[in-house]
């Protein structure tokens, strides 16, 4: 696969600097509610195992790691959801991102065109994607580069460097 | 291809997508018109709908690719399917991020999480690791399950299944060894791939495996029973490619569940068949042994790397027919099979791990000193030999009775009861240390006399056989006199 | 495997060339506008995967790729080779790892990435001994000198040149590619080249009828094998079979083992390899693996290389052999190559024979075999090559295609039995349903060299366990107890001849390998004790007397004694003699 085209780079982190802004509330939101889960939690499990002590059996211990193993477990549920939630955002930032771009600059527009033709023969029927870009086809083939098909593509090609938005868990 | 680098920069006709279907058969898709497209490339299907499927090259011939589709064709038809190709082989990003993450069967979050990112990103079919740089396996997994530790015992690198049958809790033995198995404090991680599971399947396995995924020591894939079954094809290939990553980049020793591979062949042989080929043995294709060894050979260690791939495929036998192709392909790729007994399953017996028609080829370097313990593998061929012995002197008992055994098969008359009750019987969550099953051995194996325990080296027996009493042996001698007395 | 999938960069085509029109896993149809000639080489696409011609039709062609052939492309660039599949044949293939084409792994790296591994010349030298002076005339296959290796190797006159010596390189330590002597106009190296589907010449071949001595007493007591001779090695998984192998790998009397691991596990390569880097061999003082040519082609690299790796094999067995040397081809497993044939085959459509297999394998299996022989080789020595195919029927069942035609074409059949593998009885050949066409005339070998007694050894054997696996049914019915006392004492003699004379434990430096002195003092041992229980019988001893006799000390003898000691052996069974005296009559 080839290299991720480095002009896009800037656009990339610019997008990255402000979606991080966003994660961060999300996310803080997020980890204090499973914060508040997991002492839950630990004040069950303890009260568990102290009724294990008093019954003098291993059943209190079990229950208690596994009240122990829930919380962290939904703990987790949660943080997962709310980077979904980031990244849900960034795709739509993205996206908007690129939309606008298409929209202010016509002459990529027009490049948008030529590369539909260079890929489909000079007699690929082009049209105007609805938020941006262009399709284009001829019989048996047809092209994508509409505005939300290349911003997918651009945030495919982020790939790891997405992570940074809910950093190191 | 080349030109301005910016948000219309097209680097590959991966934009260009191919609208003229020619026909449609099973799982596969035929378009014509296309151009440069390479065997085995990653396909992506649009729909009319807006659906996104997915696929595998497996043909091209020249201007026709054919199309395996990962999600079935139902809903397509010739107008409104198009189909776009990656130019390169199924990719996924791979790295730690899988850690603690459950999806379905091509790898789509589960867990309500953003999509598994990656650093870098590996083929899903994988490399074959150069044998001259194989290490040979010569470290135990232990998985707290005595049977298993003492007489099967896992080894880093090796590729070991569980023969099972319909009704028989293989996935139960499945679920406890992935909860428990670890590998003496090195980094460790499971990846579970289920193929075929019912909902009920998937959720006693994400139950039982709550503790290691909250640990962030675990990867799930689940592919349930009615998800597409092609899908399945692609299951247990993506969980040994973030394996394979997990081992080998990130140096931790990765054990790698599979489970029902029975369903992985039987949507093999549903590809098979739709794309018309000679089919061999039960209809299943040809290639069912290369592509069986294309995962099972996946595990290893290789040198100068740290962590290794161990590999557990579970499947069931159908009609418990250890002939059939499945089970007999799989046997002739792994190194030793554990095989489940409908039989000790009667028995209430949990796990009913029959002991003499399982094995681990490679246990002999991974246990003894400084692997396990100095006398596990005396004591383990020991047993293994006695139940055997046991077993025969049960027949011979049942056909012709009691008296007809000879003095010396008399003890092991009720060696495979004690074996069954007091060494191998164990709770589904029960993590037993090696040395408590070790011991158990010894408790079972010494209920026979010291000239029936000829595979353990004098010195060990001493250590363990409890203080000698002239007197005993004496008793226990007139004890045989008084049997042989009876039997004449 | 990632970097091999990319599509390969777009070529400028050259109107004429060839190009891949079609693409199904490792069958590639190409058009080839200038003639290819069958079992032509060619290279395929921008990474150049080797491909070989298996059909032609008008002006495409059928190619057999030997590599992953993931992003090869309809119009990808092909260049024909201009001629057929072959092997650099040199001393350095001695103790060195290859695969299926005979690629050295060793320059591979850890993952193999379906690009063919670098082969760079090797710096190694060996020491050249002319043996005839240069103006001497001589013809194809003539010794021109030795080649001093951990094996006696010699520099031969390639097998189509003769004529005068004009040119011979002096004693002294020479690189395999450098020219060592001009014959009519030839030059000659080390080094030189064969195509692996064509036979090396001999001058003639000659009945197999020296014993190959395996060290295995299973083998060389009940089924033994002629130098020269082909053996099969039918069983089910978990009967031992790679295990078997690998003991007459490294034990067996030959000059230079090529061991090909045909579709099988990479683990156990991995094992095999390191294992005969340590061994030493007894009768070189070097190491096992400098005798050894290893083709590892495990179940998960390209199909296709499996069905060239045991020609490979083949050649590089013949290229030893015409040195005058004894050759032992391994070749685990033959049933995997003919999976790749049916593979194969039904992705060319042909239609199928027995169980999806192609027609022609019966023919195929046939000539694989008959590539093994004692040959009187073109330069006047002799030299064989034995083949040992291990066989891996589905399901255990012998009747499957390969398995029953393997039978027919092969001269001794060691079948390893499941029942016996379950009962950890090792090496699991079966008595019953194994056989050795060459046994007669080893039989007048041994009596040739002295040993006049072997064939009436190996026939009482025979005989006591055929009839003890006939009492052992009795058994099952009524009991050993209700069995008058001599059918009682052929079953303890069948118990007595299999644990301590047939079992053999791989795994115990003393029993792994069994020379035959020590295999002649087992085989007295026993029987002299079973002739004595015999005689205690019949003068009206109590048979549980007998049977309770403390039979260890032979039982063990086998691991007491060293692989060629005798003594311990006689010891044992003096032991137990003593003991028998002491059984009341």
């Amino acid at each position: 696969m080839a290299a991720p085209p480095d002009a896009l780079e800037p656009v990339r982190a610019g997008l990255l600097r402000t979606a991080r802004a966003e994660a961060a509330a999300v996310l803080d939101g997020a980890r204090a509610e499973a914060e508040e889960v997991l002492r839950a939690a630990r004040t069950t499990a303890e009260e568990s195992l102290a009724r294990a002590r008093d019954l003098g059996t291993a059943d209190g211990a079990a229950a208690a790691r596994r009240e122990r193993t829930r919380a962290v477990q939904d703990a987790w549920t949660a943080e997962l959801a709310a980077r979904a939630e980031v990244y849900a955002r960034l795709r739509d930032q993205v996206r908007a991102g690129v939309r606008r771009a298409l929209a202010e600059d016509t002459g990529r527009q027009r490049r948008l065109t030529r590369t539909a033709r260079a890929l489909l023969g000079p007699g690929a029927r082009v049209a105007e994607a609805p938020g941006g870009g262009v399709t284009a086809e001829v019989p048996g083939r047809r092209a994508d580069l509409s505005a939300d098909a290349l911003a997918d593509r651009a945030l495919d090609r982020l790939g790891a460097r997405a992570e940074t938005l809910w950093g190191p868990p | 291809m080349s030109g301005p680098a910016d948000v219309e920069h097209v680097e590959h006709d991966e934009y260009v997508e191919y609208t003229d279907v020619r026909e449609l058969r099973g799982p596969l898709v035929v378009v014509a018109g296309v151009r440069g497209v390479g065997w085995d490339e990653f396909a992506t299907v649009a729909l009319d709908s807006g659906e996104r499927r997915h696929g595998l090259v497996l043909e091209v011939d020249r201007d026709l690719a054919v199309v395996q589709v990962l999600e079935g064709t139902a809903g397509m038809g010739r107008a409104g399917t198009r189909v776009a190709f990656s130019g390169t082989a199924l990719r996924i990003p791979v790295g730690p991020g899988w850690l603690g993450r459950v999806c379905d069967g091509r790898g789509e979050p589960a867990d309500g999480g953003p999509p598994v990112l990656g650093g870098s990103y590996a083929a899903v079919g994988g490399a074959p690791i150069n044998p001259v740089r194989r290490e040979p396996p010569d470290e135990p997994v232990l998985t707290g399950v005595g049977a298993v530790d003492v007489l099967t015992t896992l080894v880093r690198g090796q590729k070991l299944p569980v023969f099972s049958a319909a009704g028989l809790p293989h996935l139960e033995l499945a679920v406890q060894i992935a909860a428990q198995a670890t590998c003496g404090g090195e980094p460790f991680a499971v990846v579970f791939a289920g193929m075929g599971l019912t909902h009920a399947d998937a959720a006693f396995v994400r139950d039982g495996l709550a503790e290691r995924s909250a640990a962030r020591d675990l990867v799930l894939f689940l592919n349930t029973a009615d998800d597409p079954v092609i899908e399945r094809l692609l299951t247990p290939r993506l969980a040994l490619t973030v394996a394979e990553d997990l081992a080998f980049t990130q140096g931790r020793h990765v054990l790698v569940v599979m489970t029902d591979m029975t369903a992985y062949c039987e949507a093999l042989r549903e590809v098979s068949a739709a794309r018309g080929e000679i089919p061999a043995r039960r209809a299943y294709p040809g290639y069912l042994y290369s592509d069986l060894a294309s995962l099972y050979e996946r595990c290893g260690r290789i040198r100068g790397r740290p962590g290794s791939v161990t590999v557990l495929p579970v499947l069931t036998m159908p009609a418990g027919d250890i002939t059939h192709p499945v089970p007999d392909l799989t046997g002739y790729i792994t190194e030793g099979q554990i095989v489940l007994s409908a039989e000790l399953h009667a028995t209430g017996t949990y796990p009913p791990v029959d002991p003499l028609s399982s094995l681990s080829r490679l246990m002999r370097k991974g246990t003894g000193p400084d692997r396990t313990r100095a006398d596990h593998p005396a004591v383990a061929a020991q047993l293994i030999a006695a139940l055997a012995r046991s077993r025969q002197v049960r027949e011979l008992a049942d056909l012709v009775g009691r008296q007809a055994l000879s003095p010396t098969d008399l003890p092991h008359l009720d060696l495979e009861d004690g074996f069954r009750l007091r060494f191998l019987a164990q709770g589904t969550t029960e993590n037993r240390p090696l040395d408590e099953s070790l011991d158990r051995a010894w408790e079972v194996l010494l209920t026979l006399p010291d000239s029936q325990l000829g595979m353990i080296p004098a010195e060990l027996l001493d250590a363990h056989r409890p203080p000698r009493n002239e007197e005993r042996d004496e008793e226990r001698y007139e004890v045989q006199e008084e049997e042989r007395e009876e039997a004449r | 495997m990632g970097a091999a999938v990319t599509r390969a960069p777009a070529a400028g085509p050259a109107p004429e060339a060839a190009r891949v029109l079609r693409v199904a896993g490792p069958l590639v149809e190409i058009s080839c506008p200038a003639p290819v000639a069958m079992h032509d080489l060619v290279e395929l696409g921008g990474h150049r995967l080797t491909g070989e011609v298996v059909a032609i039709r008008g002006d495409t062609a059928a190619v057999q790729a030997y590599e992953y052939t993931g992003g090869l492309a309809p119009g990808h660039p092909v260049e024909p080779q201009g001629r057929p599949l072959s092997v650099r044949l040199a001393p350095d293939l001695l103790g060195g790892v290859y695969d299926g084409l005979l690629r050295p792994l060793a320059g591979a790296g850890d993952l193999l990435l379906g690009t063919a591994p670098d082969a760079g010349p090797g710096r190694r030298t060996w020491r050249f001994t002319p043996a005839v002076t240069e103006g001497t005339r001589v013809t194809a296959g003539a010794v021109l000198g030795g080649i001093g290796a951990g094996v006696a190797l010699r520099l031969l006159v390639p097998a189509d040149v003769s004529g005068e010596v004009t040119r011979l390189a002096p004693a002294g330590e020479w690189g395999a590619d450098a020219v060592l002597a001009v014959v009519g106009g030839h030059e000659v190296r080390m080094a030189q080249y064969w195509p692996v589907r064509r036979p090396r010449p001999v001058a003639r071949r000659l009945p197999a009828e020296v014993p190959l001595t395996t060290g295995q007493r299973a083998v060389d007591l009940l089924f033994p094998v002629a130098r020269g001779s082909t053996v099969a090695v039918p069983g089910g998984f978990g009967t031992g079979k790679t295990m078997l192998l690998q003991q007459i790998a490294k034990w067996c009397d030959a000059d230079v083992i090529v061991y090909v691991g045909c579709g099988e596990r990479g683990n156990e390569m991995a094992d095999v390899i390191e294992e005969l880097a340590e061994l030493t061999d007894p009768r070189t003082g070097g190491r096992l693996a400098e005798r050894t040519v290893t083709i590892a082609n495990t179940s998960n690299m390209p199909m296709m290389a499996r069905e060239a790796s045991v020609y490979t094999a083949a050649t590089v067995a013949e290229y030893f052999r015409d040195m005058g040397l004894d050759v032992v081809l391994i070749a685990d497993s033959t049933s995997r190559w003919a999976e790749a044939l049916r593979e194969f085959a039904s992705r060319m459509g042909e239609l199928p024979a027995e169980e999806g297999y192609p027609a022609g394998l019966a023919s195929r299996l046939a000539a694989f075999y008959e590539r093994a022989a004692a040959a009187r080789v073109l330069g006047g020595a002799t030299g064989s090559v034995t083949v040992i195919g291990a066989v891996s029927p589905p399901g255990g069942d012998r009747t499957e295609p390969v398995t029953a035609h393997t039978e027919r074409f092969v001269r001794c059949l060691w079948s390893l039995d499941r029942d016996l593998a379950y009962a950890r009885h090792y090496p699991a050949v079966s008595w019953a349903d194994s056989f050795s066409r060459d046994a007669p005339a080893l039989a007048a070998a041994h009596a040739r060299a002295g040993d006049g007694e072997w064939a009436e050894r190996r026939g009482r054997v025979t005989r006591l366990l055929a009839e003890a696996d006939r009492l052992a049914d009795l058994v099952e019915l009524v009991g050993v107890t209700a069995l008058p006392p001599r059918e009682r004492i052929s079953v303890l003699a069948g118990r007595l001849l299999r644990e301590a004379l047939i079992q053999q434990n791989a795994l115990s430096p003393a029993d792994a390998y069994s020379a035959p002195e020590k295999t002649a003092a087992l085989v007295e041992a026993v029987l002299t004790v079973i002739d004595r229980c015999a005689e205690l019988a019949d003068a009206g001893a109590r048979v549980e007397d007998v049977e309770g006799v403390d039979f260890t000390p032979l039982l063990r003898a086998r691991e007491t004694a060293g692989p060629a000691q005798t003594a311990p052996v006689a010891a044992a069974r003096d032991t137990v003699l003593g003991l028998l005296k002491g059984v009341p009559v």
